[in-house]
């Protein structure tokens, strides 16, 4: 590993960073120094000393205690609050901010975060960012900031005019006023911004429908009826934690006699569409028929009933019956890919019933007077081309890999006199430019973001920049010869007025949020809309919906293993994308899984892409994402994967391209999927019905479900769990314990989204295994999403349950027994535990176990190169791993949970050293844990409070009220395993009066 | 009594007819006792033989493919198996009930046909034995290397390790370490105190120094004296009733690995007795398909006679249909306990993804058997071969269809997936073989291949007629000092 | 008891040249089973107690006549086998009931069923071992030096020869008679046996 780094990035000194030889060490200490003082828990200071010697701790600072720091993290312009633990001066998990309004979850109890705000923990200890200043073509290769200093003014001087910036979006507020300062030193600056997952249609539905650049925000806990038109709010929208919290609020309350009914019409199959009580697949074209149908049918002045189909019709009366019924109480809601008419006609129709005010609001857009994404990047690749801009400052971004096909973005780039580009990695745009600076991650600098509504943070450095690099700010700052160049100073110029005292600012800090930074909520009239003549799709012709990648983005995480195995929510693809196409069109053409298509667009863009078979995806739809695809330049961890999707993207057509010709070529491609659906498999298929619960009158094994009218008016709709088959035994009475630990899991809520598997990722040290080893079945999540397909999957009529599966901890594990060496025991608080250093790896537990949560170290995967084909041999001594993980990467580890070898099992522990943390640290003060002091990682991840632990034998606690629910049951109760892990039933809610529609017509 | 033999039967007779009026003759030829030891002592006294050297080198060849790939193993890891997440066992699991498999067959004949004096045991046991020492140490092999750290393997053994921890006796892995090396350590001693008065044979034959020391060694002073005879008897005796009901536990503890654990298609009561059946199946299957050949090379036709091989597919046609009636007998199960798992399961074994292995298993012991009904096809030694070679074969695809299809699918179907085997799993596999014919050759160069004291005691001269006293015994008593009244002495404890 | 034939205590101590070999026994070779256990017969009739047969393979009817008792292996096996039985269940009750307790899977510490193969198996081994060496042990084997080994036709006696041996130590030994009446049963040849 060290010698492939080494390659790799040569200059990269692994001891220098990683803070095993005094310099590096005493660098990681002073940082953590630095920030120690600002912390949730008081105001600490003490002098900012370079040296920490042990032998006297500073106030405050305990050697292995870990800290909490709010912060927050800029991602599409948006802001996401972020509570990061740090020990010992290096961040180690990333947790929501539960003081951040866009990340408590409803109950108040803890911050919930994304699946990518988690995993950018790991890009801080990437090593692949340790390039430092490259300036191409000179003789060194490398450079100073004095040198490109003198370089970008000299170049400027000699033509202002053709000074250009190209930014990546944000709404900083020390940015934005940095980039004023620019515009003063450089008045003839151009500033341009771009993002190729841009939310522009929404922008331009809200001038549409107010004249204005609105941003809306809903309130799902007040809405009893929801209508999404394409749109996955609950995961693909920068509000989606406070959305899935708020959602998850209407559909528990299941249990108190109402529920809140969801709607979605969907060109694709996305989580959102999979957790709705109604759901319909369409091509986005029938989308904005049935906005408008709806629009019609509630009154709205101009709109025309349009032609439905069958399907469509019933989903179009029983939405409108609904949102007539819940009046303020329903929204409508668009998703950002849709056409700007559909958006304007869904704020026209939330104004007809009176949502407006009550279940959506609208805020001014931080920058919504800018030209559109597409457009500025359009004009840029323009002027360049046209020679027009001599010096260019990209800052993040990667426009060179994702900027439009059609705009020669990379032409231009090399005709610009002087190009630099602030970024984390050395990428496809980096390597175009002149100079590539080194741009500190978050958790390394100042600076601050706004949240969806507006909601400013300030961010908060935990560690000192551990390639060098520097924040967009101090750059600017640099550029501009600003007299404060220091980032906290910046921070805190922009922030003097808001946050006058340093008590303020202080307090800023700690609670992660300034108050009352929120914009303010917009009154304003629709005006009168029109509607274009929709074009109706060529029949023959496909649709390609270009999304954002679920793991890597837009690309930005390629290099970001973490994400790399992250299965994508619908399909469970791994380290790749593809095409997914529905079953029947598949069919049709004679497509099987991984077969090579080629696409062809109007506008003459072409690609080659693996399908994938994807039952309920629209017919004529091909849903493919963004992101993959990416040269060497992506890093060693991300490079050649996947197809790249921005090949065939357009500024006319830059998500949803229509009239696409769709042809199968000879090739296959090996998809890697963590879970196969048997869907085209007669015997599978059957097998499956039985245990999902789809015999009539047969409650499922695995899966229980149920309509929630039947819920309501049928009490003995889930049947309890049998009386406790005769047991040879009783259980030891050791048993009994103060602490009966147990956990219980909301189907209803849980929308598959995969935070909860990076956040145990990230807090249990788990390694990731890379595509070779995913093909073999070999991923080591302790926590999966399990996707079940419900239904007719061959003719795409399915219903899909999202289960999170980890260890049971069964009371009769039958792991245990089969254990010849004792590794695997239980202990009195009834967790089945696993004792590492005892096991010898017969695999014996795991082929015992009947839930295979069970995970096998094949390898050393944690030093093992992800990207290696065969395991190398290793002459080393046993059990010495550790000895060869890369001296960076192994800063991420929690110090708290072992690194295990190879040769050993592992499994979900619930959290075991969060669970004893927080009893010693009880008992310290004389007392026990209450319900709610110990969150497991997973639990703390989810948004939608569907995972609750706690005490059994506490009567009052959560998991003890949950366990007397009538939804709840154990997976498989008839092994009498007895799991301590209880799922709650799946409840849906579909008119009554309507039934669920059937598929559209082929 | 040769030439009575000779004189009824002729010199190349036919001795697997039943004639209830005489006793079939278990070594033909008209051979005298002295032309046994010739014929058995030669093989291992005369020069090597091409033919032996090529097949040795083929044997090292093959020893040394498993050595790389068990290095290869060690050094990185079990994944270098086919192994994943829900087929946690594969290949090494496989081919360890495989060879234990193959062991009982040699057990079974020098334990259970003893006690049960057939006599014509003898001509084949001593192969049979060194066959199931063989066959025990490549199963032995399997379960040290599958586990995840091989280094710690030790830990299976019940001496306190350097956490103070002893083993976990609940687990049938457990019961497996037990039964196997137990079985190994009494196949072995059965082996070696057979085998102490034909070493003595050989070490009176040598003329090599070096040969008469090592000889001389490992016979032990042997001098063929009665009083040693009579103790040595016993002893053998106690190890075959020793050795019986061994051999029927040996694989039905294997069995439990399986048994004991409660995935659908391993959970079931029927295995021991299913699994003891097979490996008696499998197990005489390769006696044949070594007899055969060692019979024909090492010129020993007249010791292993037709007959021999006669009773043995005699056997292997029974156990054969045992274990047909015992995959029945689990479809049935299957589908009368209304169990919906174990329905898929075998549904799944029958149709699913690897219904191929399935059928390959069917026709090699469901109906391979039947040939053997025919004593045409028993007495053709070319077809009892073949016969026997698709019995092995069908016996590994029967444990790779109950350990490794059982585990591709059971109860969440999240978890299904399947298994493709690697090169190192292939190689293991055929290397195991090597390991085996490596030892099995040197064995037939070196050793006595056929127990010649036992077999003199099954030809008719080796039984006294002489009754009563002789006429003259009185006198000739006489003139040394007559004691009638004398009792006997000089007994033995 | 005596299976060789022993050098004569009294004459090694009276022995004084050690040049002139030392007569341990006479042994006589006969062609076939029935004269052997014809001679085994009169040998023990005629009193001798330190004397022997030595045959290719085991003879039936031979203990009878050569008077052998019963030998007492079978009981050894039996206690060893007991203890096997036990000392594998004190084992596993001593292992994971008493000395390191774990819950497993639910099940009480001591839970008979489960101990019962490797208690059976200890009570195999235990016994075979004694069998076999027990077996060794009381035929005083291994020996590796018998001055039966110096005489050229005595090594038939692993082939197809039959021998009987009386020895010297006999207190109703005498060469010349023994000579004459090992030669009156029929021996093919009757030798001295020297050390």
């Amino acid at each position: 590993m060290r010698d492939i780094v080494a390659k790799e990035f040569p200059g990269y000194d692994a001891d220098g960073i990683a803070g095993s030889s005094r310099r590096g060490f005493l660098k990681l200490m002073s940082a953590s120094m630095a920030l120690a003082g600002l912390t949730l828990t008081g105001c600490r200071r003490w002098p900012q000393e370079k040296l920490a010697p042990f032998s006297s701790n500073p106030a405050g600072w305990e050697a292995g205690v870990t800290e909490n720091y709010a912060t927050v993290w800029e991602f599409g312009g948006v802001g996401q609050g972020l509570l990061v633990k740090s020990f010992d001066g290096r961040p180690i998990k990333i947790e929501g901010n539960p003081s951040h309004p866009f990340a408590v979850v409803s109950s108040g109890k803890y911050g919930a975060s994304t699946l990518h705000a988690q995993a950018t923990l790991l890009d801080t200890y990437d090593p692949v960012r340790n390039t430092g200043i490259l300036q191409r073509g000179s003789k060194a290769g490398a450079g100073t900031w004095d040198d490109f200093i003198e370089g970008i003014r000299a170049a400027i001087a000699a033509n202002p005019a053709g000074f250009a910036v190209l930014s990546e979006a944000t709404a900083s507020p020390s940015v934005l006023d940095m980039r004023e300062r620019l515009t003063k030193a450089f008045p003839q600056v151009k500033w341009y911004e771009y993002e190729a997952v841009s939310r522009d249609n929404e922008l331009e539905g809200s001038r549409l429908a107010f004249g204005q650049s609105l941003r809306s925000r809903l309130y799902l806990n007040k809405a009893a009826v929801v209508v999404c038109l394409d749109a996955d709010i609950l995961c693909d929208h920068p509000a989606s934690l406070r959305y899935s919290s708020d959602w998850a609020v209407k559909r528990r309350s299941a249990d108190d006699g109402q529920m809140s009914r969801v709607y979605a019409i969907e060109s694709t199959f996305s989580n959102t569409g999979s957790v709705a009580d109604v759901r319909l697949g369409a091509t986005p074209d029938r989308v904005e028929a049935v906005a408008r149908a709806i629009a019609a049918g509630l009154g709205v002045a101009g709109a025309q009933a349009e032609q439905l189909s069958a399907a469509e019709e019933s989903f179009v009366k029983a939405a409108i019956a609904d949102l007539q019924k819940a009046g303020a109480a329903g929204v409508v809601t668009v998703g950002y890919q849709a056409s700007p008419t559909t958006h304007a006609v869904a704020h026209a129709i939330n104004a007809k019933i009176g949502a407006t005010g009550n279940t959506i609001t609208f805020h001014a857009d931080p920058a919504g007077d800018r030209p559109t994404h597409m457009k500025a990047i359009a004009d840029l690749a323009t002027a360049m081309n046209a020679g027009q801009v001599a010096t260019l400052l990209i800052i993040g971004g990667n426009p060179a890999f994702d900027a439009p096909a059609d705009v020669n973005f990379a032409m231009g780039l090399g005709k610009v006199g002087f190009s630099a580009h602030l970024s984390q990695y050395d990428d496809e745009t980096s390597r175009l430019c002149k100079w590539h600076l080194p741009r500190a991650h978050y958790l390394e600098c100042w600076g601050d973001a706004r949240g969806w509504d507006g909601t400013a943070s300030i961010a908060q450095p935990l560690i000192e920049p551990l390639f060098g690099g520097k924040s967009v700010i101090e750059a600017l700052a640099l550029i501009t010869n600003d007299q404060v160049k220091d980032g906290e100073q910046i921070v805190r110029r922009t922030w003097k007025q808001s946050l006058a005292t340093e008590l303020d600012w202080r307090k800023a800090l700690e609670r992660g949020t300034i108050e009352n930074s929120a914009s303010p909520v917009v009154e304003t009239a629709v005006k009168a809309i029109s509607y274009p003549t929709i074009v109706a799709q060529p029949a023959g012709t496909f649709v390609i919906r270009i999304d954002a990648n679920p793991s890597i983005y837009d690309g930005r995480f390629a290099n970001n293993g973490w994400l790399q195995e992250t299965p994508d929510p619908m399909t469970k693809l791994v380290w790749d994308n593809a095409a997914s196409i529905s079953i029947r069109d598949a069919r049709a053409m004679g497509i099987e899984q991984g077969d090579m298509i080629k696409i062809e667009t109007p506008t003459g863009q072409t690609m080659e892409i693996a399908a994938f078979l994807m039952p309920g995806q629209p017919l004529g739809v091909l849903t493919t994402t963004i992101g993959y695809g990416r040269g060497e330049a992506a890093g060693p961890v991300g490079e050649e994967l996947g197809f790249n999707t921005y090949a065939i993207v357009t500024t006319g057509a830059p998500s949803i391209i229509n009239g696409a010709k769709v042809s199968k070529i000879g090739k296959t491609y090996t998809l890697v999927t963590t879970q196969e659906h048997h869907i085209l498999e007669g015997i599978a298929d059957d097998a499956e019905r039985v245990r999902l619960g789809a015999v009539p009158g047969q409650s499922g094994t695995i899966i229980r479900d149920a309509f929630f009218s039947e819920f309501k008016s049928n009490k003995k709709i889930f049947p309890r769990d049998k009386a406790l088959p005769l047991q040879l035994y009783d259980s030891p009475r050791v048993l009994n314990n103060t602490h009966a630990w147990g956990m219980s899991i909301d189907m209803s809520a849980c929308t598959g989204c995969g935070a909860c598997q990076i956040a145990c990722q990230a807090e249990n040290n788990i390694p990731i295994v890379g595509k070779t080893e995913s093909v073999r079945h070999r991923e080591m999540n302790w926590i999966r999403i399990d996707r079940y397909f419900k239904g007719d999957a061959a003719n795409d009529d399915v219903a899909i349950v999202h289960q999170v599966m980890m260890c049971q901890q069964c009371e009769n594990a039958p792991c245990e027994q089969v254990c010849p060496v004792g590794a695997t025991v239980h202990d009195s608080e009834g967790l089945n535990t696993m004792v590492y250093n005892r096991c010898i790896g017969t695999r014996y537990c795991q082929n015992n176990c009947p839930y295979k949560v069970r995970r096998f170290n094949y390898f050393d995967f944690h030093h093992k190169d992800p990207r290696e084909k065969w395991g190398r041999p290793w002459p080393g001594l046993p059990d010495t791993q550790q000895l060869d993980i890369d001296k960076v990467k192994r800063l991420v580890y929690n110090p708290d949970v072992t690194v295990r070898m190879r040769g050993v099992m592992e499994k979900c522990t619930y959290c075991v050293q969060r669970i004893h943390g927080a009893t010693i640290k009880k008992r310290a003060e004389g007392s026990d844990v209450k319900d709610g002091d110990i969150l497991t990682a997973c639990q703390q991840a989810c948004a939608t409070e569907a995972i609750v632990f706690g005490n059994y034998n506490e009567a009052d606690s959560q998991v003890s009220k949950l366990r007397e629910n009538r939804r709840s049951y154990p997976v498989l109760q008839d092994l009498n395993t007895r799991p301590r892990t209880r799922y709650l039933a799946k409840l849906r809610n579909p008119s009554d009066d309507a039934v669920a529609p059937a598929p559209e017509e082929a | 009594m040769t030439t009575m033999t000779t004189s009824r039967f002729g010199v190349n007779i036919d001795n697997t007819q039943d004639d209830p009026r005489v006793r079939a003759p278990l070594v033909v030829g008209g051979k005298h006792i002295q032309d046994v030891t010739n014929a058995v002592s030669a093989i291992s006294e005369r020069p090597t033989t091409l033919g032996w050297k090529i097949s040795f080198a083929v044997a090292l060849m093959l020893l040394g493919l498993l050595g790389v790939c068990l290095a290869y193993l060690l050094t990185t890891g079990i994944g270098v198996w086919g192994n994943n997440q829900p087929v946690g066992w594969a290949f090494g699991i496989v081919n360890f009930v495989f060879w234990v498999g193959i062991g009982h067959a040699g057990t079974l004949i020098s334990a259970i046909l003893f006690l049960f004096r057939q006599n014509w045991r003898t001509g084949i046991n001593r192969m049979a034995e060194a066959m199931t020492i063989f066959a025990v140490m490549c199963a032995g092999l399997f379960p040290a290397i599958h586990v995840g750290r091989p280094w710690l393997a030790y830990w299976l053994a019940p001496v306190p390790n350097q956490m103070g921890m002893w083993p976990q006796f609940r687990s049938p892995l457990l019961w497996d370490v037990f039964a196997v090396s137990t079985y190994a350590t009494c196949s072995l001693f059965f082996w070696y105190v057979g085998m102490i008065p034909d070493l003595a044979t050989l070490r009176d034959r040598a003329t090599g120094r070096v040969r008469q020391m090592l000889y001389g060694f490992f016979s032990l002073g042997w001098t063929g004296s009665a009083r040693h005879w009579h103790r040595y008897e016993k002893a053998y005796l106690l190890l075959a009733a020793l050795c019986t009901p061994l051999v029927l536990s040996v694989h039905s503890v294997v069995s439990f690995d399986f048994a004991v654990s409660q995935l659908p298609g391993w959970h079931t009561t029927i295995f021991p007795p299913y699994f003891v059946a097979g490996a008696i199946y499998g197990g005489f299957a390769m006696v044949l398909n070594l007899a055969i050949p060692a019979r024909a090379f090492f010129g020993l036709k007249d010791i292993i006679t037709a007959r021999h091989i006669d009773n043995c597919c005699k056997i292997m046609a029974t156990t054969g249909m045992i274990v047909s009636y015992a995959y029945a007998m689990e479809f049935f199960i299957a589908w009368y306990s209304g169990d919906h798992y174990e329905k898929f399961t075998f549904w799944n074994r029958a149709f699913g993804p690897f219904a191929w292995s399935f059928w390959v298993m069917i026709f090699c012991n469901a109906v391979n058997p039947h040939f053997l009904w025919f004593k045409k096809c028993r007495t053709n030694m070319v077809l009892v071969f073949i016969c026997a070679f698709f019995a092995n074969v069908g016996m590994w695809f029967e444990r790779w269809e109950i350990i490794a299809t059982s585990l591709t699918r059971d109860f969440l179907p999240t978890n299904w997936w399947t298994f493709r085997p690697t090169p190192i799993d292939i190689g293991m596999l055929v290397g195991s073989f090597g390991l085996f014919f490596t030892f099995f050759l040197l064995f037939c160069r070196f050793l006595p291949v056929v127990a010649m004291a036992e077999v003199k005691t099954v030809m008719p001269e080796a039984h006294p007629h002489g009754h009563g006293e002789h006429p003259e015994d009185a006198a000739v008593r006489a003139d040394y000092h007559p004691d009638e009244h004398h009792r006997p002495q000089g007994g033995t404890h | 008891m005596s299976t060789t034939i022993h050098p004569n205590p009294y004459n090694a101590a009276t022995e004084v040249d050690i040049e002139t070999p030392e007569l341990v026994g006479i042994l006589a070779e006969f062609d076939n089973v029935d004269q052997v256990v014809r001679a085994a017969q009169m040998v023990r009739r005629a009193g001798f107690t330190r004397w022997d047969v030595h045959t290719p393979f085991p003879i039936h009817g031979i203990d009878y006549a050569m008077g052998i008792k019963p030998t007492i292996l079978p009981w050894l096996v039996l206690g060893m086998g007991l203890f096997g039985f036990f000392g594998g269940l004190w084992l596993q009750w001593y292992a994971n009931a008493s000395a390191y307790t774990f819950i497993i899977s639910g099940k009480p510490m001591w839970s008979l069923p489960a101990n019962i193969p490797v208690a059976f198996e200890c009570t195999i081994l235990c016994s075979a071992y004694t069998a076999v060496f027990a077996m060794l042990a009381l035929n005083r084997l291994p020996m590796h030096y018998n001055p039966l080994f110096k005489i050229e036709r005595f090594r038939r006696v692993t082939q197809d020869r039959f021998f009987v041996a009386i020895d010297a130590a006999d207190p109703r030994f005498d060469e010349v008679r023994v000579r004459d009446f090992l030669n009156k049963l029929g021996a093919l040849a009757v030798e001295r046996v020297e050390d």
